[in-house]
């Protein structure tokens, strides 16, 4: 019993990093069609600042950092709109996913060529790994912060897609752009919005990668991105509440591949994981839960 | 108010629209006819900015607006129903509401359009917290039309607001447009329902081709039969 | 000229940039070169068995360099000599830790092997369009990546399988790729690539002219899978080793910025962008050594041909994203010019009569 308490309690927090990741991905998407890989740069972004801050001004409170990290990635996302995905705003998707892949590799590379190729370590406050007894099962600190966090952020999400009128603007931009502009509301305004909503969502997963792995290099963004793109395809690329579903079907399914895969195959399990992608991508394009629209089509 | 000169639209090698004259005068209800594929979306997508003008101008009271996004139209006071009604399906119908009034930055101006079009349109406050997509298609046109007067435009544009209902409804969307006419509203009516449309309007343009055919007052179109039948495809027993 | 000539002299004409290189290469340069020059060679490969599927169809392909892989691993493991493989990959299935083969044999073997495996991908690949299509042929990278990886008694894992005969030479990878230009070229403009173009153009307007865009799109993945597992059997022969990391991101990566930048709707685009990219790899390596010049030691850059690499993707995108030549082959804007030019001096020689 303990155990089983223990292992759900692995997937939620693995589930809700991924579902911060994957819905950013989707935010975007959703609004403009792109799917963005240079997302995971963003995170390593967010890293790096965290590290130069500390680097420089010998700042080790985890309460300082984390601010500046979340918003570094906030920060960053925007200003690839701007620069970056602007001038293909309205090419084919095609166009804007390689623009992404460009992006991707020049922020790499920066990091190689300004900082070191090697890794470098940020500080992490020791009380995230303590343990926490809460009857049945032990948690740490952080497994719980991060669940809190994310709880907390998609909360706040939900208010603004309900209650904002940007937030009602991204909504109805998933669906038709163009009319948003047609009843007066700025498509760079919209578009902005959604990038920041995604920097924030990956700054803040970030947050908790680099406290897990305690270090920064310059391609600790291709694993997330990866796993946020699977979720946000299990759950229907493009849905929001997909992409949660997504995230947490996808920390699941992981810490499920764990238990059950003898060792000698656990190996393969992104092979399984994206196999059931090309799956659900051919014969459920609408997700796992999703209503039936074609992947990435909008409504007339 | 709002004035077309010599403005052409293309996609391509297709012309849509051939140097199109065309003049909305304040407080008038102006009817653009034409049949299906005479340019009439097109003229009214370069007029809101959705699609580029490939010559000619637009001026809206006074001022060149051609290059204008459509966000900037909207904000100048040029609101649109589009063709095909496009209310945001997965928002409720207080949603779509309320991003209609964006363009209009004065609270109480917005809370006073909401009680004046909810008044108009009672079947709105009765499926108020709806998604607008469960909605039929008399109802979703209604939306339509009330929320581009969210933002309490100073003339909109109508594109087919009568395209795909019953006839029933037809009558009660036209019975709406007289109300708004009355109401002192600057309306350019884009309709394939001559009939209907010249009814109500006072002047009217007829499109084909993506040339202009005729202008002139509403009744003159009305009562030539040869233009009507030529370009509109009306019967004999018109 | 028919069409047939026509194509014939366009594929020597785009050609002749890659063979004069290589020559004068190969009979001034030192080994360091010749070796940059069987790279560039092999790149060509790859790029226009890219080319032949994406640039025809306008879906992105991702996937590409998995049947590099399978190729180059196949043969990999073909030729090896049993002796070391009995060291290396003792436990390999199938019997193949004690079994050997010639060059060619393998080769062969190899690239029918991946188009096989690329037949059957692609029946699923080809069911969908656009950015679906590209996820698919991702997802496809990912999993022929993760088995390499993980299929230790087969390919050594991480680790590299070593002793493959090094057969290729400059000679023979210029052969092979001249060979491939006139294949693309060929393929192009074959009743089967106007259809493919179409179809990539509008899906729905060829189906309605009756082209069966699932089965003609479907030959054209296969084929294109069949000129890059050529690729990837002569890159495992030119280095004599092979492993995974090869036949990943980076080589995706590389091998697409390469297309698009020279233009992906056109073998002579290929051969450009291959060209381009090559040259300025080069001289981006050179800086990223920390050289020294006019005296002065400039500091290492590492990762400057990664940052050049992702600079001309993003910035071909925004700025010229049908490529350096364009959507038409080079021959066929030349033609068009000489002809637009005649057009116009007949013009203004019957003004000038009147």
């Amino acid at each position: 019993m303990e155990y089983v308490v223990q292992q759900i309690l692995n997937a939620l927090s693995i589930g809700g990093n991924y579902a911060l990741l994957a819905l950013g991905l989707a935010i975007v998407f959703s609004v403009i069609g792109l799917v963005n890989f240079a997302y995971g740069e963003v995170i390593a972004v967010a890293g790096y600042v965290m590290f130069a801050v500390f680097a420089v001004s010998g700042i080790d409170y985890a309460v300082v950092l984390m601010p500046i990290g979340i918003l570094a990635a906030v920060g960053i996302s925007i200003a690839l709109e701007r620069v970056a995905f602007r001038p293909v705003r309205y090419a084919p998707a095609a166009t804007g996913l390689l623009t992404a892949f460009g992006v991707s590799i020049v922020v790499k590379n920066f990091f190689v060529t300004l900082v070191a190729t090697r890794s470098k370590s940020v500080p992490t406050p020791e009380w995230l790994a303590y343990q926490i007894d809460i009857g049945l099962a032990r948690i740490q600190v952080i497994q719980l912060l991060e669940t809190t966090a994310t709880a907390v952020a998609l909360l706040l999400l939900v208010l603004i897609l309900r209650r904002t009128n940007i937030g009602l603007a991204m909504r109805a931009a998933a669906r038709d752009f163009d009319m948003v502009r047609m009843v007066g509301i700025n498509a760079n305004k919209v578009i902005a919005a959604a990038f920041a909503v995604s920097g924030f969502l990956a700054g803040l997963a970030a947050i908790f990668i680099i406290a897990r792995r305690g270090v920064v290099d310059p391609f600790m963004g291709f694993t997330p991105v990866l796993k946020a793109f699977v979720a946000a395809v299990l759950g229907g690329f493009g849905s929001l509440g997909g992409a949660v579903v997504g995230g947490f079907f996808l920390g699941a399914l992981e810490v499920f591949f764990q238990i059950v895969l003898p060792p000698s195959i656990s190996g393969y399990r992104d092979a399984f994981v994206f196999v059931l992608v090309s799956v659900i991508l051919v014969w459920r394009p609408e997700g796992l839960m999703g209503t039936k629209r074609q992947f990435g089509d909008k409504d007339e | 108010m709002l004035e077309l000169n010599s403005v052409s639209v293309d996609y391509g090698a297709v012309k849509a629209v051939q140097s199109v004259n065309l003049r909305v005068n304040e407080g008038e209800v102006v009817a653009l006819l034409g049949p299906n594929g005479a340019g009439k979306t097109s003229l009214i997508s370069a007029v809101m900015g959705i699609v580029q003008v490939s010559s000619g101008n637009i001026r809206f009271e006074g001022r060149d607006v051609t290059l204008a996004p459509p966000e900037e139209k909207v904000r100048c006071g040029i609101g649109i129903s589009p063709e095909g009604r496009r209310v945001f399906a997965n928002l409720t119908v207080a949603e779509n509401l309320q991003l209609g009034g964006s363009a209009q930055p004065d609270k109480a101006i917005r809370a006073e359009q909401l009680t004046k079009y909810l008044e108009m349109f009672p079947i709105l406050k009765e499926r108020y917290h709806q998604k607008a997509g469960t909605l039929s298609g008399g109802e979703q046109q209604q939306l339509a039309i009330s929320r581009c007067l969210m933002s309490r435009p100073r003339i909109v544009m109508l594109d087919e607001p009568s395209l795909g209902l019953a006839p029933v409804i037809v009558e009660r969307i036209f019975e709406l447009i007289a109300e708004l006419k009355a109401s002192g509203l600057t309306i350019l009516l884009v309709e394939q329902n001559a009939n209907e449309a010249l009814s109500v309007a006072d002047r009217a343009y007829l499109l084909h081709s993506g040339r202009l055919r005729f202008e002139g007052a509403a009744q003159e179109l009305l009562n030539s039969h040869d233009l009507m039948s030529h370009y509109m495809g009306l019967g004999e027993a018109q | 000229m028919t069409g047939m000539q026509r194509t014939f002299k366009g594929a020597a004409l785009t050609a002749l940039l890659p063979i004069a290189i290589a020559l004068l290469v190969i009979a001034l340069g030192d080994g360091a070169q010749v070796r940059i020059l069987s790279v560039f060679l092999i790149n060509l490969i790859l790029v226009i068995g890219l080319q032949m599927f994406m640039g025809n169809t306008s879906i992105v392909n991702l996937g590409h360099v998995s049947f590099m892989g399978i190729a180059g691993y196949a043969a990999a493991i073909l030729t090896i000599p049993a002796s070391i493989k009995q060291t290396i990959i003792p436990e390999a299935p199938f019997g193949l830790a004690a079994f050997q083969m010639g060059p060619i044999e393998a080769g062969i073997m190899a690239i029918i092997l991946a188009m096989l495996v690329a037949l059957i991908v692609g029946v699923v690949v080809t069911r969908e369009s656009g950015i679906s299509a590209t996820i698919l042929t991702l997802a496809l990278l990912v999993i022929v990546h993760t088995v390499l990886v993980n299929w230790v008694e087969l390919t050594r894992g991480m680790r590299a399988l070593y002793g493959v005969p090094m057969k290729a030479n400059a000679w023979l990878l210029l052969g092979c790729a001249v060979l491939v230009i006139f294949l693309g070229r060929w393929f192009r403009d074959s009743p089967l690539g106007v259809q493919l173009r179409a179809s990539g153009e509008s899906r729905i307007a060829a189906e309605s002219a009756g082209v069966n865009v699932r089965l003609v799109r479907l030959i054209a993945w296969v084929l294109s899978s069949g000129v890059v597992a050529l690729g990837g059997v002569l890159y495992v022969y030119l280095i004599g080793s092979v492993s995974p990391k090869s036949f990943y991101f980076d080589t995706t990566l590389l091998t697409l910025a390469m297309l698009i930048l020279g233009g992906m709707h056109s073998i002579s685009g290929a051969v450009i962008g291959v060209i381009v990219v090559t040259a300025g790899f080069e001289i981006m390596r050179y800086f990223e050594s920390s050289p020294v010049i006019f005296g002065v030691k400039f500091p290492e850059f590492l990762g400057l041909t990664g940052f050049f690499l992702g600079l001309i993707i993003v910035l071909s995108m925004a700025l010229r994203p049908k490529g350096v030549v364009g959507t038409d082959e080079i021959d066929e804007s030349w033609e068009r010019r000489r002809q637009d030019q005649s057009e116009r001096t007949s013009a203004a020689a019957s003004r000038s009569h009147a």
